[in-house]
């Protein structure tokens, strides 16, 4: 009896929070209020776009500098996990997209999660994360779910912590660390489930994606990427131990559509990365757009971007759900630039092409392509030994760093780069492992800022830039922020690529920006490394 | 030569013939037991310990002769045991501790028994940790088989509709060019001979005569050349030729910079040089020894 009493009250408390006062109830996302950011990409659409424009086309010369923080990733109170104590001072290095949520900024580093004063950048709390030894390039930032924050930490733990104090509530460990497996994902809150999932392409291992309960963090569903034995995807493997070895990696945030109740997750590539010959075949669903039911994890449908990649073109990018009317027809539609340079939009209630079109010069790995929308690879432009010229490289045309789609324009805009290689397969051995493959010499002709007409696939402008990919944010007022790839915060005109405004950071914007109402005025606010800065007019 | 293992029966005789099949192959790889080799060693950062190359020296013939019958070729698993590389086992274990303790217990135990020592079971496990690092880097480019092109044709193309002739010259620059690199970086420099990803350097221009420089235009006409440090829409800023730097705001395109590229014949080259012509074009470089 003693022990219910805690559970009973704890059940009481759960249900008023429910029904009032929570931070940010799940519904919520579906129509985000302008004075917050909740996700990843400020909706469930990953447009990376605002209607707010008291800040626009017209005024954005009189942006100024509201604050600047420097992260301060010392560890504090906050203290989770079992591994060696993190280092006690360093620099913070911001992949996120910081989320807003009644006036306080969730900022996150590989091992960090920080609550920040929107109104002056001030520290409120901070949790460190102590870990074991992985691979730690970045975090895409926190998911929200009532008064809940949940964080994946590099090593593979989902961490739950409380909103108001950053206390830890619990954590997960969702893959095995000593397996190189890696987490970077901002997890995203759909109705009762959290969203996660886990990469790591060194130790050919298989990936996946999986909903966890927001309350207990138990696994709710997981869908792996690599189709395994049973899954009609299996096909495309040669056998079962392929499939094991096969990558996929879950390493980019996920969009959603309420109304079609579909799950679109992006995956990584297939492994051994550059040498194919132990996983002949398309090895579904590497390198794809997968289409799942959030309630259950079932495959609804799928579109592969890159059939048997062996150039570690992962399709890490955002698949930006956007509405427009094609051939006089109102579609709904899914539009991803993808890393091998190839612009692809489809019908998002069944995966089906509408069109696929390059967004960049110079791609020669691929002849052509199929009626289906896919592109039809060359097998010479695969790694060979005695090398492969091939545009673009592996970092791609573009990569994880976010694009964004304007509504108001119809514009798609991304960072892009036309760049060359000479892929040399280092690995011949029947059962390659890891990489497998080197890649040297070429280099990049040019990079810009692309604007694509998404109806046609045709570049409405470009501006050059001395960035390739880049995090994109536009507004409703007729604006694009990026950078140049030198130190300057940009505000471009979405209309013709026109430079409007622009910042001098200290470093170059690190991060995808994001834009809120606080107190009656829009901010924008933008990462460069460890710095964080808050725009406004003044 | 499996003096340290006991099989199970069942598997001796569902090996059958696959058994002489995968001593020979045990027997016959390529001495692997090396420290990594530089561009595979490590992966992305340093998660791996490092051990002795002392160590795996011993591992490999006692992995042989220990583990190899059923776990294959270097770890990568055989007909009668799973890859020990990506094993939880092998990436848990330190020192060969877990090891052992794995391949002693019941359940190993049943399918083969091992009979190594503790010091002969940390070099196994030294040697599987090699592999683990190997197999987490990229590989190195196997040297010997990157010139597979027809030196003949590439000096047809060479003094042809390549073009190279009108810049380079057997007898001249590319003089012994064949002894200075490699195979893969003579076939890299072919197609773009600066080094480094992105390929364009910011130096000065007199410390580097094939670095890009820049061309100030100002108001009043006049031109000043110099190393571009920095180009962006609103500044741009020059090494000149003392040594010192000069910066001018830029607005609208104002004043005018021009970038001049001492390679841009390398630049169109890489963007439309086939793989056949970098081969033969590689082949031909190849015999300027």
């Amino acid at each position: 009896m003693k022990s219910r009493i805690p559970a009973l009250f704890t059940a009481a408390a759960a249900l008023a929070m429910t029904a009032w006062s929570l931070t940010l109830p799940p519904d919520a996302i579906t129509r985000p209020k302008p004075d917050s950011w909740p996700t990843f990409h400020g909706d469930y659409s990953g447009r990376h776009y605002s209607p707010l424009k008291e800040i626009n086309a017209g005024n954005v010369h009189n942006l100024t500098l509201a604050w600047v923080n420097q992260i301060n990733i010392t560890p504090g109170a906050n203290i989770g996990g079992s591994g060696p104590a993190p280092a006690t001072s360093g620099f913070a290095n911001t992949r996120c997209a910081p989320l807003m949520v009644d006036g306080v900024l969730y900022v996150t580093e590989p091992n960090t999660v920080l609550a920040l004063d929107a109104r002056t950048g001030r520290e409120i709390w901070k949790y460190t994360w102590r870990g074991l030894p992985a691979f730690a390039l970045g975090n895409r930032g926190v998911g929200i779910y009532g008064d809940w924050l949940f964080f994946e930490t590099y090593d593979n733990h989902l961490v739950s912590l409380d909103i108001k104090t950053g206390k830890e509530r619990w954590n997960k460990e969702l893959a095995d660390v000593k397996r190189d497996y890696f987490s970077s994902v901002s997890p995203l809150i759909i109705k009762n489930h959290v969203i996660v999932g886990v990469g790591g392409d060194f130790l050919d291992v298989p990936n996946f994606a999986e909903a966890r309960d927001p309350e207990t963090g138990d696994l709710q569903w997981r869908f792996w990427t690599t189709a395994h034995e049973g899954d009609a995807g299996f096909k495309t493997w040669p056998n079962k131990n392929a499939v094991e070895h096969g990558g996929g990696g879950v390493w980019y945030p996920s969009t959603y559509d309420p109304e079609l109740n579909l799950l679109y997750i992006p995956t990584g590539n297939a492994n051994p990365v550059m040498a194919g010959q132990s996983r002949e075949g398309d090895n579904l669903y590497t390198a794809s757009v997968v289409a799942l039911n959030p309630d259950t994890g079932k495959m609804v449908w799928y579109f592969q971007y890159s059939p048997h990649d062996t150039h570690d073109w992962d399709a890490a990018q955002t698949p930006i759900l956007l509405d427009a009317t094609i051939d006089g027809k109102p579609r709904k539609l899914l539009a991803q630039a993808h890393r091998s340079g190839l612009f692809f939009l489809l019908d998002r209630t069944n995966g089906k092409s509408v069109l696929t079109a390059p967004f960049i010069e110079g791609l020669n790995w691929y002849k052509g392509i199929a009626p289906n929308g896919q592109p039809i690879r060359d097998p010479m432009k695969e790694p060979q030994v005695s090398g492969a010229l091939t545009s673009p490289n592996s970092n791609g045309s573009t990569g994880w760093p976010n694009p964004a789609y304007n509504p108001d324009t119809g514009l798609f805009y991304v960072g892009a780069s036309q760049s060359y290689t000479i892929f040399y397969k280092t690995d011949t051995d029947p059962q390659p492992e890891g990489y497998s493959g080197a890649e040297r010499g070429g280099g990049v002709v040019k990079t810009e800022l692309r604007a694509i007409d998404v109806k046609t696939g045709k570049i409405a402008w470009k501006h050059a830039t001395n960035i390739g990919a880049q995090s994109l944010l536009t507004t409703g007022g007729n604006l694009v922020f990026g950078s140049d790839g030198s130190g300057d915060f940009i505000a471009f005109d979405a209309k013709n690529g026109e430079p409007l405004w622009h910042a001098g950071l200290i470093s170059n914007p690190s991060n995808a920006p994001i834009t809120y109402m606080l107190d009656g005025h829009q901010y924008v606010l933008v990462a460069g490394g460890e710095n964080l800065y808050a725009f406004r007019l003044q | 030569m499996l003096s340290g293992v006991r099989l199970d029966k069942r598997i001796v005789f569902a090996g059958g013939l696959a058994l002489f099949t995968m001593i020979a192959m045990v027997e016959a790889q390529p001495p692997a037991a090396q420290a990594p080799a530089p561009g595979r060693g490590g992966g992305r950062g340093s998660r791996f310990k490092i051990y002795s190359a002392e160590a795996i020296e011993r591992g490999l013939p006692a992995y042989n002769s220990t583990c190899g019958y059923c776990h294959g070729e270097r770890g990568k698993g055989g007909k009668a045991g799973p890859d020990l590389i990506a094993s939880v086992v092998t990436l848990h274990d330190e020192d060969g501790v877990q090891l052992a303790k794995y391949v002693r217990d019941a359940e190993h135990s049943k399918v083969a028994k091992i009979d190594a020592s503790d010091a002969q079971m940390a070099d196994i496990a030294a040697y599987l940790h090699s592999r683990v690092i190997y197999a987490s880097g990229r590989g190195n480019v196997r040297m010997a088989e990157v010139i597979v092109g027809d030196a003949k044709a590439g000096e047809l193309y060479f003094n042809g509709s390549g073009g190279c002739n009108k810049c380079h010259s057997p007898s001249g620059d590319l003089k012994g060019i064949a002894s200075k690199y490699d195979s893969a970086t003579l076939q890299d420099r072919l197609v773009m001979p600066r080094t480094g990803r992105g390929g364009f350097g910011r130096g000065p221009i007199a410390s580097n005569p094939t670095s890009p420089y820049a061309t100030v235009t100002l108001a009043s006409g006049e031109k000043i050349k110099g190393a571009p440090l920095r180009v962006t829409d609103f500044d741009v800023t020059l090494r000149l030729d003392d040594g010192s730097t000069k910066t001018w705001a830029r607005s609208h395109g104002v004043p005018k910079v021009e970038i001049t590229d001492p390679l841009q014949a390398h630049i169109d080259i890489m963007t439309t040089l086939s793989d056949t012509n970098m081969h033969n074009l590689a082949a031909y470089l190849a015999t300027l020894k």
